[in-house]
């Protein structure tokens, strides 16, 4: 397992795949920064809660569609690709196994794709100290874990890409399958799910209520997209407290209960969608189970 | 140091590999002859665990590694590491050197650090790639990524030598530059399989041919051995040309004449003693009497002709 993991690992520093990552995710911190600085010009203060707050608002839903391609497309040419070229009737010829083959090949992958992460971390802490948000624990802890949900949806596209490379024999029409099948579980089937949790949402359901039942159906009928379950994770680092509001009428005063997010942080999300950060992990080990046992037993001509 | 037997192997519809049986002998270089689509390939990589044959059995250096639809894993692993494979049209890592390349391939045999180091620099003169062991493998030429591909196929100094297709697509140049490779490793007493669809390739570093045609081999044996058996089978061609012409009545071979005074016959084994006493009792003189050996190239074609 050892050789394909540094073969694979010394192929991510050489071909530039750590760095087309980094700066993927880079893309998207840099905006997050500029707007936290235009917040604070204002003579506003910003607390690490709140920027935290921005940043994955801002972050979650953009990066993980491109990390998402990024790694469902590097998943889906990483074994038919090497057939065409020949490379692994090369190195199956030499004393290593399939099997130490694959699994070393992947976590060499996911390797490059935790150095970006970590690196991703480092300048998200950096863009924060910049715009004067104090770094504590917290914040930093949070930037860190929202970077590990972010690695772990990687790390399921990329187990899921090398499904389709262990089934389809060109590259070039995995590339295209696995486009296809991105946008399915990324875009199309979450907008059917949606319609159903509308649907069936009592009136006057509350905030709370609404991302309670989101949750409960994208757990149900979408554990096998790691977005999906990003989302849910994501959604939670805010929880609601009800507090009373009072408005001002021409009728006269008026006053209301209202839902009010108040922010938790990544991790007691992650504490409390556990069941969400575990199908990412149990969805990673199955996908690879399946490209492992269909790689095992293939015809590598 | 090479056993196949029996070997079958289905794609879909195609029957790959018919009952395929050959032996490949230590020391032997053995050419492996074939059409585009014989089957050559498919054997090759069944022998390395890279196809799954459908039935069969398959023994490599002294050890069964497939046998009843299974291959045996550690045994297959144990024979690779005495094994070296060159594929056909295979590119290695475009961002690694000739030097990375060999020592991360290096890596896989546990070969040590300082052995290492010194196979690597030896190889790389064997296939005249230490000028260029810094330069990455990406912007090699054809040729130079042939030689970079039967270095790896090396680099664990292997006693049996599994080549496919190593010359396709080289210039003369480098055919002849391969060709010396294989002799060189016969004389350091390896045994080499290698495959080609190209006669002239194998009939000079050969010793022993196989040739398979639609999954099953059809002729197996020493070159002249199966250029003889052929000549008896398909019949002696012999070139005659006499001082005046002269009267074949009474004999039973096929004559065809070419002029006056040159013919050409075709007769079941060879008769140029009684072709020269006919001309001597005629009163005639040779001018000149020749069999026409057929080229390994004719007979490869009418054996790959009769399976039509």
């Amino acid at each position: 397992m050892w050789w394909g993991f540094k073969l694979e690992l010394k192929k991510g520093m050489h071909t530039k795949k750590l760095w087309a990552v980094l700066l993927i995710m880079l893309l998207f911190y840099m905006p997050v920064v500029y707007v936290l600085k235009q917040g604070m010009k204002g003579g506003g203060e910003m607390s690490g809660e709140a920027a935290m707050s921005l940043m994955i608002q801002f972050i979650t839903g953009m990066s993980m569609f491109f990390l998402g391609i990024v790694a469902i497309v590097m998943g889906a040419t990483a074994v038919n690709k090497g057939i065409e070229e020949g490379t692994i009737r090369v190195v199956l010829s030499k004393k290593i196994s399939r099997l130490s083959y694959i699994l070393g090949k992947f976590s060499g992958q996911g390797v490059v794709f935790f150095a970006a992460v970590l690196l991703a971390v480092l300048v998200a802490l950096a863009g924060l100290a910049y715009v004067g948000v104090s770094l504590t624990g917290k914040v930093f802890g949070d930037v860190f874990l929202l970077n590990i949900v972010l690695f772990m949806v990687m790390v399921e596209f990329l187990a899921l890409g090398y499904v389709l490379s262990t089934f389809l024999k060109s590259s070039g029409s995995a590339l295209g399958v696995a486009l296809v099948v991105f946008f399915i579980i990324y875009l199309v089937l979450p907008i059917f799910v949606q319609y159903e949790v509308y649907t069936h949402a009592p009136g006057g359901i509350s905030d709370q209520g609404l991302r309670d039942m989101k949750a409960d159906y994208y757990t149900k009928y979408l554990f096998y997209s790691p977005t999906a379950q990003a989302e849910v994770i994501t959604s939670y680092v805010s929880d609601y407290k009800v507090v009373q509001k009072t408005v001002n009428t021409p009728q006269g005063t008026k006053t209301y209960a209202t839902n009010l997010p108040i922010y938790r942080g990544v991790g007691y999300a992650i504490k409390e969608r556990w069941i969400n950060f575990l199908l990412l992990i149990i969805m990673s080990l199955a996908y690879l189970a399946v490209a492992v046992v269909r790689f095992v037993r293939m015809d590598l001509r | 140091m090479l056993v196949v037997e029996d070997l079958v192997k289905v794609y879909g519809d195609v029957r790959a590999l018919d009952g395929l049986s050959l032996e490949v002998k230590e020391g032997q270089i053995y050419g492996f002859l074939g059409p585009n689509g014989a089957g050559k390939s498919t054997t090759l990589l069944s022998t390395l665990g890279l196809v799954y044959p459908n039935s069969g059995r398959i023994s490599l250096l002294g050890r069964e590694v497939f046998h009843n639809g299974k291959f045996n894993k550690g045994a297959l692993l144990e024979a690779k590491s005495r094994i070296g494979y060159m594929p056909e049209h295979a590119t290695l890592w475009d961002f690694l050197t000739p030097y990375q390349t060999l020592e991360i391939l290096a890596d896989s045999f546990d070969i040590p650090r300082t052995e290492r180091k010194e196979r690597i620099r030896e190889l790389l003169e064997t296939v005249n790639l230490w000028e260029v062991k810094d330069k990455k493998a990406g912007k090699f030429s054809k040729g130079m990524r042939q030689r970079l591909l039967l270095a790896q196929a090396l680099i664990n100094d292997p006693e049996l030598l599994i080549l496919d297709e190593p010359m396709s697509g080289l210039d003369p140049k480098g055919i002849a530059e391969f060709k010396e490779i294989i002799k060189e490793q016969r004389k350091a007493g390896k045994t080499v399989f290698f495959s080609s669809h190209i006669l002239a390739h194998v009939e000079e570093v050969c010793d022993t041919v196989g040739v398979i045609v639609r999954g099953k081999l059809r002729v197996e044996g020493n070159i002249n051995d199966i250029r003889e058996n052929f000549l008896r089978k398909a019949g002696y061609l012999i070139l005659l040309e006499t001082t005046k012409p002269v009267s074949f009545e009474g004999v039973d071979w096929e004559v065809e004449r070419v002029s006056p005074t040159k013919y050409g016959i075709k007769a079941p084994s060879d008769i140029r003693e009684d072709v020269n006493d006919l001309v001597w009792r005629q009163g005639a003189k040779i001018l000149q009497l020749m069999v026409r050996v057929p080229s390994l190239e004719e007979v490869f074609l009418s054996l790959v002709k009769e399976e039509g």
